[in-house]
């Protein structure tokens, strides 16, 4: 056969333009010919590689069509301002170290304005953004002032609206109260599970969104009292270099992950100097998974991953928890934790087995 | 480009619940901008644009960034959309800005920009895999497009009007001033061997 009879008998047979008994024929031809099969396989991909570059194309020059209408109709420009001057007031602070609350108010603030603008979709109006944008350097003033009176007071800790995650936890007081990320309990009637109790009914107590800590409490019938805890709360400040580890549940399972504490802060991140940096592989549903040393102090507790750069994580400084606990002690009866780990210096997989029975799935739907 | 040196804030918060999936009505737009309705893009443009521009200024980027962002999204949704099994898991607002957000992470990165980007692990849609394939998408778009380059006119006006264009062969012959159209297919035939042979040669080599 002729190379062009052959190439146009392929385009025809793959445009099922082809006669029946042309058809039969060609397919036994396919079958018995490794080459002729071969060829037709490649053309087939090529002419599909063309479709997909000219789909690609006249798709681009929708979208081109649609920008400059869209772009002329709506004026979408204006918001330069306001992101030049996030930066002009970082850059103004950013070595004063009183500025950390400050920035993370700024934070929550803006982004708070970008939310609104989201959630309102369509015809958007910049200008609530920039209003708020310059509400920020009033507010900013008036939070430092008062950051004293806000820690000792109890606004801080509110439940959160409704939305459907999960992450980990683990117990705190073995009578049933565990703890976990605020953005992880947003409900307050939820879920624990883990292998040993199975799945058990639990309530969200109080939040500390400033820090990301969530108290629940398991209110379960079928719940009976655990044995004292094996681990302990540090009470210093992270340590770098020191290798720690993690077990949480990314999934209906408990896994373990193995890192060290690779800064003893997360300023360039996030301005709260109760987070620090992990080099820990956690992945999403690691979030309240306690984060523990060899000597069975727990050092931490998983907040989110850096999406920037793989293997990064951040975690929150048990001190953000102490305080916590302490300010609840005087609601809730949860009993002090112990002062001496019960699994210090033992061998990791005996650690693990230890922890096992303390940490759970969190479920909010 | 006027850049802050240093760590730069890219904080960004997505009100969706991000187990929301598509409703019918957003089914049907994707739906439309799988055929490339123009009707249906709009709508998807006009109601996500605005948000992801926000996002790209306010993260030390310029409104044609903001633009070249948004479009790739909407390619990477496109692509998405064309698949025998797609069914989008979250809002496709949710999904644009996960795509935005994790396009122009990676353009601040090559532009040498620290940034680190740290949020809470469930506030964005996961789309590593989508990204992976759009990469391959990506390289496989521009190998056409510098082997259609390559063969130069009049194979590359002729092979679009027949394999894009979808004209017969009798017109085209016609139009390109062939005597009959016996010669239009030969000339056809030939620069699609050569196109062929261009692409293929990058294809492999990769």
């Amino acid at each position: 056969m002729e190379d062009i009879v052959l190439s146009e008998a392929i385009e025809k047979y793959l445009s099922g333009t082809m006669s029946e008994t042309d058809r039969h024929h060609f397919e036994l031809m396919r079958q018995n010919n490794a080459d002729l099969d071969q060829l037709v396989v490649e053309h087939l991909f090529f002419l599909k590689q063309m479709d997909v570059y000219n789909d690609h194309t006249r798709f681009k020059e929708t979208l081109n069509h649609i920008h400059t209408e869209v772009a002329a109709e709506t004026k979408l420009v204006p918001i330069k301002q306001e992101g030049s001057k996030l930066v002009q007031f970082w850059n103004r602070y950013r070595r004063t170290v009183a500025v950390a609350a400050t920035i993370a108010g700024l934070i929550s603030i803006s982004a708070a304005g970008l939310l609104f603008v989201y959630k309102k979709k369509g015809d958007i109006e910049y200008n609530d953004l920039r209003v708020k944008v310059d509400n920020i350097n009033k507010e900013v003033k008036t939070l430092t002032t008062k950051e004293k009176e806000k820690e000792t007071t109890a606004t801080r800790f509110q439940p959160l609206p409704n939305a459907s995650f999960g992450g980990t936890g683990f117990v705190i007081d073995p009578r049933g109260y565990l703890v976990t990320n605020a953005h992880v309990a947003t409900k307050k009637q939820l879920y624990v599970f883990n292998h040993k109790l199975g799945s058990l009914r639990a309530e969200l107590l109080y939040t500390d969104k400033e820090n990301d800590l969530a108290i629940l409490k398991i209110t379960d019938t079928s719940f009976k009292e655990l044995k004292p805890i094996p681990y302990i709360l540090s009470k210093t400040e992270p340590e770098l270099g020191q290798t720690v580890f993690t077990m949480g549940y990314p999934r209906p399972e408990l896994i373990y992950y193995e890192g060290y504490i690779s800064s003893r802060s997360a300023n360039g991140t996030i301005s709260n100097p109760n987070i620090f940096l992990l080099n820990l592989p956690v992945e999403n549903g690691n979030s309240g998974s306690p984060v523990i040393n060899q000597n069975g102090v727990i050092t931490g507790i998983i907040k989110s991953k850096e999406i920037s750069q793989t293997g990064f994580a951040t975690a929150i400084k048990p001190q953000a928890l102490n305080a916590l606990l302490d300010m609840l002690r005087n609601d809730e009866k949860i009993s002090v934790m112990p002062a001496k780990s019960a699994i210090a210096g033992l061998s990791r997989q005996k650690q693990v087995k230890r922890l096992e029975d303390y940490i759970f799935m969190i479920e909010v739907e | 480009m006027n850049r802050v040196l240093g760590y730069n804030f890219v904080k960004i918060v997505l009100n969706h619940n991000i187990k929301v999936k598509a409703d019918p009505k957003e089914q049907d737009l994707l739906k439309g901008l799988g055929v490339n309705d123009s009707r249906s893009i709009e709508l998807i443009y006009r109601e996500n644009y605005p948000v992801i521009q926000s996002m790209i200024i306010n993260n030390n980027g310029n409104p044609d960034e903001a633009r070249d962002v948004f479009q790739e999204a909407m390619i990477v949704l496109f692509e998405k959309s064309k698949q025998a099994d797609f069914e989008l898991q979250c809002q496709v607002g949710t999904y644009l800005f996960s795509v935005a957000r994790r396009l122009w992470l990676k353009r601040l990165q090559q532009a040498g920009i620290k940034t680190r980007l740290s949020e809470a692990i469930e506030d964005t849609y996961p789309v590593d895999s989508d990204l992976e394939n759009h990469d391959q998408y990506n390289h496989r778009v521009e190998m056409m497009h510098g082997a259609l380059e390559k063969i130069g006119e009049p194979c590359r006006s002729l092979l679009e009007a027949y394999y894009f264009k979808k004209r017969n062969m009798q017109d085209i012959s016609e139009d390109f001033g062939y005597t009959n159209a016996d010669n239009a297919k030969n000339q056809k035939y030939k620069c699609l061997n050569r196109l062929k042979k261009i692409f293929f040669s990058q294809y492999k080599y990769r």
